[in-house]
């Protein structure tokens, strides 16, 4: 319950700090306040896919549930923070360029991206055999995982698009106001804190279902 | 893991990353230039800038402007509506629609604002 409490303060804080805190930027003006959101969020959505990719590599050379249980959850939870930085975008864009939606290569990109990880959720649903099921949602996981760097970091920067750049490739630098990177480093440690915190429940959820499931074959066989 | 699990794992791979790569280069190739939307009748969205102080506002409430494209070819466009604020401000512009042969008519005009992760210069703080 502690962490809990000191993560519920320190998101709180950080919210307050992205409005009162950090400085409007240059050029965005309000709108630039986004990042404090949008940036971790896609951050966060990364971690977790890598995640689920070495929780499948760890299935594969091990061959315990347990593990496909963290895989599953890591792609669950990789998708909700790529939705999340998907929407939030979105209404950014809507603000930033006129639209919401443009087909732009980072919105093409990250749409490409969700697709893949709801193929591997058909997939999961498609298999009855427990076994069966995790060992070829974890080979689908590691493929998956192979286009996240391509999807993500490569193909919005090889490809003309509107978003703006926090690490500018071409110049070699990260400029940042020190105040806003104050708020965003705050923030991206509060979303990993949240991504934490919803892994460890989810995990235990998982795991009672999977010892609850096993009790109820002993008691009927 | 058998010696052809292997390769079968390889050419899947091979695969899927040729596969991923050529859809990427059409998918993601969002914005042309005016050459490209001359040779096509299709909706594109053509990236430049706006040429500055050539904004005229037409009588049915339309607006015309100069854009110059990534090759220096400059276009007028035609857009229907009140023109974006930051028109000539914005660091790059896109207008999404065709080439009629002779002006860019554009459904919707796309400003991209220039952004510095740098604190914006307060006129009041500035006076001081």
């Amino acid at each position: 319950m502690f962490w809990q409490i000191i993560l519920g303060i320190w998101m709180s804080a950080v919210i307050v700090a992205s409005f009162l805190y950090m400085p409007s930027t240059q050029g965005l003006g309000e709108m630039g306040r986004i990042i404090v959101y949008h940036v971790p969020a896609a951050w966060i959505a990364v971690a977790a896919y890598l995640m689920a990719m070495l929780n499948s590599l760890g299935y594969l050379r091990q061959n315990k549930l347990q593990l496909d249980r963290q895989a599953q959850i890591n792609a669950e939870l990789g998708t909700v923070f790529c939705l999340l930085a998907t929407v939030t975008g979105a209404i950014w864009s809507r603000g930033a360029w006129g639209q919401y939606w443009n087909w732009d290569p980072r919105q093409t990109s990250i749409t490409v991206l969700l697709m893949i990880y709801a193929a591997y959720f058909v997939l999961r649903s498609a298999i009855p055999d427990a076994e069966r099921r995790a060992r070829l949602a974890a080979v689908y996981a590691i493929l998956a995982f192979l286009t996240v760097p391509f999807l993500v970091f490569i193909a919005p920067r090889v490809y003309v698009s509107l978003h703006p750049d926090l690490i500018n490739v071409q110049n070699r630098s990260f400029a940042m106001d020190r105040k806003m990177l104050v708020v965003f480093l705050a923030s991206l440690l509060g979303f990993t804190g949240l991504y934490a915190w919803m892994y460890n429940v989810q995990l235990r959820l998982e795991n009672l279902l999977a010892a609850a499931a096993m009790k109820r074959r002993e008691y009927d066989g | 893991m058998k010696k052809y699990d292997k390769v079968v794992l390889v050419l899947l791979l091979l695969v899927f990353g040729v596969g991923i790569f050529m859809t990427a280069r059409n998918a993601l190739s969002t914005y042309v230039t005016f050459a490209e939307a001359k040779a096509t009748t299709r909706a594109v969205q053509v990236k430049g800038s706006a040429v500055a102080g050539t904004l005229e506002e037409l009588d049915d409430d339309r607006y015309v402007f100069l854009m110059e494209d990534s090759n220096g070819e400059v276009v007028r466009v035609v857009a229907g509506g009140q023109a974006p604020d930051n028109l000539f401000e914005a660091e790059s512009v896109v207008a999404k629609g065709k080439y009629d042969g002779e002006d860019f008519l554009a459904q919707n005009i796309l400003v991209k604002c220039p952004s510095k992760y740098e604190a914006e210069e307060h006129p009041a703080e500035v006076q001081k």
